[in-house]
């Protein structure tokens, strides 16, 4: 019988780095805590139009501000335009969630979308990482299916019910891409996910929801709602 | 309470020491493509929560990795994608070579697969990475007792899967 922490050990696999990873590195370091600002600022200029002088001469000193500023991280601007990234723990994080909520996102009753917003917010924060648009959106889809896989372990809805919702919001591996807010495209992601089906066996629903709904999502919603 | 300059110049020391052990994780979780985004991903979040980077650099590490992992699940989920930053990073020759496939590795990965995703990352922190069990527990957020727990039922997994195939082997020859 081999040893079992030297088999572990020769388990991992072997990273090859070259020399210059550490002017790269320290290049892009420097870019996240002296640069930024600035770039997002030629970013929006170009991305505006804006050419008027007395515009730029604004745009200019509160670039200079940003970048000059020692909290500058605590500002509340939520879209780092440089890198089109959203930040979850930006004070009018809860506005853009909202905005991005799909109206048409199909939910099972007793569960409303402002339960969506509560969960995608909380769920978004506590990531603490920064998003795009379409993975926000995602989190919306995939709370939907696990309220619906809820209800259905919890005989709520009959199989027919939340079967067709669950198909009409795609597999419950996949994820959703944005158009104008709702819920409009969805796509296998690497093929992981199982179809759900109305005659599909309990156990697979269950660990389904194990899987992928008892990180928050799959929660009933709270009763002050 | 430490300074801009103060907290800049500890940050871009700890992405410098640190800068192989972080790519070196990436690297040993996602594809050789997306490495890059997430490396500059969670350097980016890393500094947008710079107040809280502890002061004793190997601890400042634990906690860069704690959000290199989260930053991990979001790719997993699809919520990382390319951005201007990696830019620098995607044109550095960077490679990996995976394990040697030997009978008894093949079997080894499988056991690994099938343990939970925090028992997994657990044995790849101790055993790829090579961080000390206290280290592990504060990149997952757990203590150490429960730590010490985990990766003692996570081995005896492992063995009892190994032995199991080892019999087997042993049987068919």
């Amino acid at each position: 019988m081999p040893d079992i922490d030297q088999l572990l050990r020769e388990s991992a696999p072997e990273v090859t780095l070259p020399s210059s990873l550490g002017p790269a590195m320290a290049a892009t370091v420097r870019t996240i805590t002296s640069g930024s600002r600035k770039r997002t600022f030629r970013q929006g200029l170009q991305r505006t139009g804006t050419r008027f002088a007395v515009g730029v001469a604004a745009l200019s000193l509160g670039a200079i501000a940003l970048v000059s500023s020692p909290t500058w991280f605590d500002s509340p601007a939520t879209t780092d335009q440089a890198n089109n990234l959203i930040d979850p723990n930006a004070s009018d994080f809860v506005l853009v969630a909202t905005k991005l909520a799909p109206t048409d996102l199909p939910l099972p009753d007793g569960v409303a979308l402002q339960d969506a917003i509560d969960q995608v917010v909380d769920q978004s924060k506590a990531s603490s990482a920064p998003l795009v648009e379409s993975s926000i959106a995602a989190t919306y889809v995939r709370y939907a299916q696990c309220q619906w896989m809820r209800v259905w372990i919890d005989k709520q809805v009959t199989p027919d019910v939340a079967s067709a919702a669950l198909e009409s919001l795609g597999d419950p591996g996949a994820f959703v891409a944005v158009d104008g807010g709702g819920v409009r495209r969805l796509e296998n992601h690497e093929g992981t996910g199982a179809s759900p089906d109305r005659n599909i066996d309990m156990a697979l629903l269950r660990s389904l929801f194990e899987a992928e709904c008892t990180n928050g999502l799959g929660d009933a919603p709270k009763a002050d709602h | 309470m430490r300074s801009r300059d103060e907290l800049a110049a500890q940050f871009e020391n700890l992405a410098t020491d640190y800068r192989d052990r972080l790519m070196g994780y990436l690297l040993k979780r996602v594809s050789f493509d997306d490495a890059p985004d997430l490396a500059a991903a969670t350097l980016l979040t890393a500094w947008r929560r710079a107040r809280v980077m502890p002061t004793d650099e190997e601890q400042a590490f634990w906690w860069l990795l704690s959000i290199a992992r989260r930053t991990t699940a979001n790719y997993r989920r699809g919520i990382i994608r390319q951005n201007a930053l990696a830019d620098r990073l995607r044109a550095v020759p960077m490679s990996v070579q995976p394990a040697v496939d030997t009978e008894a590795q093949l079997v080894l990965r499988d056991a690994i697969a099938k343990l939970s995703d925090d028992d997994q990352e657990l044995v790849k922190l101790v055993y790829w990475d090579g961080l000390p069990i206290n280290a592990a527990a504060t990149v997952l957020s757990i203590g150490e007792a429960t730590a010490r727990k985990r990766m003692q039922r996570a081995r005896k997994s492992l063995r009892v899967t190994l032995e199991s195939e080892d019999d087997q082997i042993t049987q068919r020859a």
